[in-house]
């Protein structure tokens, strides 16, 4: 199967503020949030990585879309280096978390137009995969109002529609489902099944074990910042729910204390 | 370019969409200006009251000096009454200046020729005609008065327009730097640190965009918005004038004083927004990134005061490359009609130099992930 993305020993450290180090308690000013990470995805499969908060998921997922740099080790996304060509990776990725990070005082149809300019798309192109995305998300009887006047529902449309604006190949989601209702919860959902039946590339970070079961081909389980249990969804759940799974696995790094 | 223009585009339309963001950006600098200096004109018409008679204690002045201060006393149909001390009875004047029964004492050392002005600044009185003296002095003898050892003459005649012209000439600096300040906070937290604290900024640097292109589209779109707001501030300045000078007449500035604002204002915009845009890009929210600001604005306000007391640096031409510190200066020989072509042409450049380092500093760091994603 052909890599879509590759991660190889990556490292990357934080240094931490006061202010830091005190809401983590503790006196140390470095903290190791990816440590040796190291996992492969393949075209056309969705990935999970499964972990707890401070795993290093977010980290990992950032460092693939480029927002900052490994320390060590190298990350490859459909071959491309993503230290060396960033602005390549960026072309052929699309990047979306479920906190929601569009400006309130657009509507979705002008963030939708400026971030499809920004990735360089045709204007007849563009308004074609909007009427489609529109469509499919039912945004257009609200794409004229602003952002900030949006429910939470509307809005993770919006920055869905948005972030597939330039129909990459590559989807990078960081914990898609959290803290959304149950109703946009399954539009997300049944989006992801979508996409991976069109064979799209979809990596995606959670700590939700539903949606790992519900959409996951394989699951990389992440603990202190490295994969340290890694499958298929079929291979992992043979015996035990992935939530027994990851517990078990949790209890044997520190004791009953999970 | 393309890019550039496109997040250029996008912070204009953030503002450009909003009615309350014109009024408050574009219109209001240049109300507020006009307002205020309206009220400030008739302040200043009750600090030096024509009708009142003021008396002026004096000891060595010369001649010379005696006379201009009296022509242009009586041409702003202001009496004033000079009385000579000898050299012992200069302490008790100044414990009665101190104490508010007298009003101003001038002190000229006839070897050095400086110039001493006493006076209580806790009193509207004589802070009112030490502000006239001092404004009369500094119009007609070119160099600074503290240490002005050889000055020349210059020929003026004296109104009461221009009394009161001279006493707006040391405020105003202060003043249109403080809301040059209040411009460049209006946009520039808001466009850069609002970003970061919302997190859109990581949406924005996740496209395939160079990070150098969005920090130049948005300090080039905050310019051009500080610009808008700057020459707001000048209108309201302009239109303010006739009133501040307290005369029905309006104001005819020739057009070499026009030019000079236009280009000292344009360019101190430019650079303020310069540096807000660095401090606010390493500010975690907006909150932070103008708890940041202040400061720098605090000291400009204290900067552009310095020409209130007639204080400058040096008298070398290098001193007008240090920003705001040029403004004031420019500024204040601007309204006083003593514009000069060297120090202009020396500010502007080093504005513009300073806001394009600034620039540069701004595209680094927008590179820099502990900049743009510490938390």
């Amino acid at each position: 199967m052909e890599k879509a993305i590759e991660v190889k020993n990556v490292v990357k450290t934080f240094t931490l503020s006061k202010k830091q180090q005190k809401i983590n308690q503790t006196n140390e000013k470095l903290k190791v949030a990816v440590n040796g990470l190291s996992f492969d995805a393949y075209k056309g499969e969705i990935y999970g990585l499964l972990g707890s908060n401070g795993a290093g998921k977010t980290t990992t997922l950032r460092m693939l879309s480029t927002l900052i740099k490994p320390d060590e080790g190298t990350l490859y996304v459909d071959g491309i280096n993503v230290v060396e060509d960033p602005i390549l990776v960026r072309s052929k990725i699309g990047f979306l978390t479920s906190e929601l990070k569009l400006e309130d005082f657009f509507t979705t149809n002008y963030l939708y137009d400026f971030y499809s300019d920004l990735h360089n798309i045709d204007p007849e192109v563009r308004e074609a995969r909007k009427s489609e995305l529109f469509k499919r998300f039912e945004i257009t009887d609200f794409a004229e109002v602003k952002i900030g006047d949006l429910s939470t529902g509307m809005r993770q449309k919006a920055s869905l529609a948005i972030s597939l604006a330039q129909d990459p190949k590559i989807i990078i989601f960081d914990e898609p489902t959290n803290g959304l209702d149950v109703l946009t919860a399954k539009i997300v959902t049944d989006f992801l099944l979508e996409l991976k039946q069109k064979g799209y590339t979809i990596i995606l970070s959670t700590h939700i074990f539903s949606l790992v079961e519900k959409v996951c081909d394989r699951v990389g389980i992440m603990v202190d910042g490295k994969v340290l249990l890694e499958g298929t969804l079929d291979e992992l759940t043979k015996e035990k729910s992935i939530e027994d799974v990851f517990f078990n696995l949790y209890s044997s790094i520190y004791g009953g204390n999970v | 370019m393309k890019h550039i223009l496109i997040v250029m585009r996008k912070e204009l339309a953030r503002v450009f969409t909003d009615k309350k963001l014109i009024f408050t950006t574009i219109i209001l600098p240049g109300l507020l200006l006009f307002v205020v200096y309206s009220l400030m004109g008739s302040a200043m018409s009750q600090m030096v009251e024509p009708e009142k008679a003021y008396d002026i204690y004096e000891y060595g002045l010369t001649s010379e000096v005696r006379t201009v201060l009296v022509t242009a006393f009586t041409e702003a149909e202001m009496e004033v009454n000079f009385i000579s001390v000898t050299e012992s009875e200069i302490e008790g004047i100044q414990n009665d200046i101190e104490s508010e029964d007298k009003l101003l004492l001038i002190h000229m050392d006839p070897d050095t020729k400086e110039i001493y002005l006493y006076y209580n600044d806790g009193n509207m009185d004589s802070l009112g005609i030490q502000s006239s003296v001092l404004g009369i002095l500094n119009a007609v003898y070119n160099q600074t008065i503290i240490n002005g050892v050889q000055y020349k003459i210059l020929e003026q005649t004296f109104s009461k327009n221009d009394l009161s012209f001279n006493l707006v000439a040391m405020i105003l600096p202060m003043l249109i730097i403080t809301f040059l300040f209040q411009g460049a906070l209006a946009v520039g937290p808001e466009s850069i640190a609002g970003d970061k604290e919302r997190g859109t900024i990581a949406t924005l640097l996740s496209t395939p965009t160079r990070r150098s292109h969005i920090a130049l589209g948005k300090i080039f779109s905050l310019s051009i918005l500080s610009v808008l707001s700057s020459i707001s501030s000048f209108i309201g300045v302009i239109l303010s004038l006739p009133k501040l000078m307290q005369s029905d007449t309006s104001i005819t500035f020739d057009f070499s004083t026009y030019v000079t604002l236009f280009l000292i204002l344009v360019s101190t915009t430019l650079v303020i927004i310069s540096i807000v845009s660095v401090i606010s890009a390493t500010a975690k929210n907006i909150k932070e990134a103008t708890t940041f600001v202040t400061p720098l604005m605090i000291l400009s306000m204290m900067i552009g005061m310095t020409t209130m007391f007639s204080f400058k640096i040096s008298d070398g031409a290098w001193t007008y490359a240090i920003p705001i510190y040029n403004t004031a200066n420019i500024l204040s020989e601007a309204f006083t009609g003593n514009i000069n072509l060297v120090p202009l042409v020396v500010a502007v450049v080093s504005n513009l130099l300073f806001t394009v380092i600034f620039a540069f500093i701004l595209t680094k760091m927008f590179n820099s992930e502990k900049m743009m994603f510490t938390k």
